[in-house]
């Protein structure tokens, strides 16, 4: 944006649309009343584009704010983030509370808006979402961010999950970690030489082997517990 | 002033409620007046030859028996005490509930400074007392024409004008000290409210304790002492605006430098 916090908040905040997990309101208003607050506060009318995005998620906007349900105050957040058309856009946890259906749209949303030219940060614990919403992931331990790259470049970077079956004998094989005994195989990730998993199954009778790119789930897992290449 | 406006909403229950009893009040006091006046002659001698009791309330300053002494002494019990409560409950609340509503996260994620929330909630709080002030006093004055009596305007416009003034220096004072507050401040409040009423009773009881007009609002806004000396003590009055405007700053200092909470 070009800007500089603190001496600029005003003007960066009127760029910013921000949803907090845990979206409250002031009690007694109806959902309309917080929608126009908030453009108010910016000194705009987006009356149109509340009124579209209330339509989109299923929203009515008589309601009183203590009438809702979390999922429900969840979407007042989410109009009251989006219905300025902000640059930049900073989502806390923005599904939770959401149904499937409701979620998709929202999503659906986020990619329109992202093709229209915003950014948008957004934080969440259901991993799987970021693996299927997002271009680029961070993973942030302790306040720390620890890595952050594209999705798919942070699953190349972490280790592979490999299922073996065979009458093999994996203990000298430096990286292995999660290792789980599946029949008369093992399930594992890896995160060691690549060559040196295949020289260890090329000494054994194997009758089945897959060598896959983990979830995110397990490559946060693997900056976690590891605490990432870079530690 | 959207904030202002959004301000002014959320209260107008609270505003309805208090403005209703304090003019209800007001208006029965005003309107039994008639029916006392035939017995006030020795019961405004009484009134005033109570000692202590009526040098606690003041009504050893006006004569019970007319209606400005009467109206003096029933609008500083009702008004006086009643305003001062819902002005200290209306600006102690004011910026303490954005924190003890969790909606502080809300409000400052918008482009709005420090500053202009309080320059709009301050402002939101004085319009309030100010439509309490007008309310009370319509519904007053209603209560006076319909009793047919000459109105003593100049000593009843001085005693609510005081009055205004008080809860205009309440809402600097509580306004002030919500700043520095994250929940509890209704109690803080009413206390605030409740002690000052009384520090009051006790300068007019000790000459000692005289002092004590200089640090409570109810010094100048004695209804009795204004209708007897048919002004108010600008002095006093200039004191209390000042203690109004270093609550309002001190809210300003406060509220710029808070790690306010969402």
């Amino acid at each position: 944006m070009g800007k500089e916090i603190g001496k600029e908040n005003q003007e960066i905040l009127r760029e910013v649309g921000y949803l907090p997990s845990e979206a409250v309101f002031y009690q007694g208003t109806r959902v309309r009343d917080v929608l126009r607050l908030s453009a108010g506060l910016r000194k705009m009318d987006c009356r149109e584009e509340a009124e579209r995005l209330c339509q989109r998620l299923g929203l009515d906007g008589a309601k009183k704010v203590e009438e809702l349900s979390f999922g429900n105050r969840k979407k007042v957040g989410i109009v009251c983030a989006l219905q300025h058309s902000p640059r930049l856009l900073i989502l806390d946890e923005p599904t939770s509370g959401l149904d499937p259906l409701m979620q998709r749209e929202f999503f659906q949303i986020l990619k329109e808006r992202n093709e229209r030219g915003t950014t948008i940060f957004l934080s969440s614990h259901i991993l799987s979402e970021i693996q299927r919403n997002c271009t680029r992931a961070a993973i942030v331990r302790q306040g720390r961010m620890i890595a952050c790259d594209r999705v798919e470049a942070l699953a190349q970077a972490s280790a592979k999950r490999v299922t073996v079956y065979g009458d093999i004998n994996i203990s000298k094989l430096r990286g292995v970690r999660d290792l789980q005994q599946e029949g008369d195989g093992f399930r594992f990730l890896y995160a060691g030489d690549i060559n040196a998993l295949l020289r260890a199954l090329a000494g054994h009778p194997v009758t089945d082997v897959s060598i896959a790119e983990p979830d995110l789930e397990e490559i946060f897992m693997h900056y976690y517990l590891e605490g990432g290449a870079g530690e | 002033m959207r904030l202002a406006r959004h301000e002014l909403r959320q209260g107008r229950t609270a505003l309805l409620v208090w403005a209703a009893a304090i003019s209800f009040l007001m208006a029965v006091c005003v309107l039994l007046y008639p029916e006392m006046e035939g017995d006030m002659g020795e019961l405004g001698d009484m009134f005033s030859s109570m000692g202590s009791f009526s040098e606690a309330f003041g009504m050893d300053q006006v004569n019970f028996g007319t209606l400005e002494g009467f109206y003096a002494v029933e609008c500083g019990n009702i008004l006086g005490l009643g305003g001062a409560f819902y002005a200290a409950l209306c600006a102690v609340t004011m910026l303490e509930k954005e924190e003890r509503g969790h909606t502080a996260e809300f409000l400052l994620a918008h482009p709005i400074s420090r500053r202009r929330i309080l320059l709009e909630k301050l402002a939101a709080s004085l319009a309030q007392v100010a439509l309490l002030n007008g309310a009370v006093l319509a519904v007053s004055l209603a209560a006076l024409a319909g009793i047919g009596n000459e109105v003593p305007w100049k000593g009843i416009l001085l005693v609510h004008l005081a009055y205004f003034l008080l809860q205009a220096e309440l809402v600097g004072v509580c306004f002030g000290i919500s700043a520095f507050l994250r929940r509890g401040g209704m109690g803080i409040g009413l206390g605030i409210a409740a002690v000052l009423y009384f520090l009051q009773i006790i300068a007019n009881l000790s000459q000692e304790a005289g002092f004590l007009k200089y640090i409570t609002p109810f010094g100048y806004a004695d209804g009795t002492k204004i209708v007897a000396d048919g002004r108010l003590d600008l002095g006093l009055v200039a004191l209390g605006m000042l203690y109004g405007l270093l609550g309002a700053l001190a809210a300003d200092w406060e509220y710029g430098r808070k790690d306010i909470q969402g």
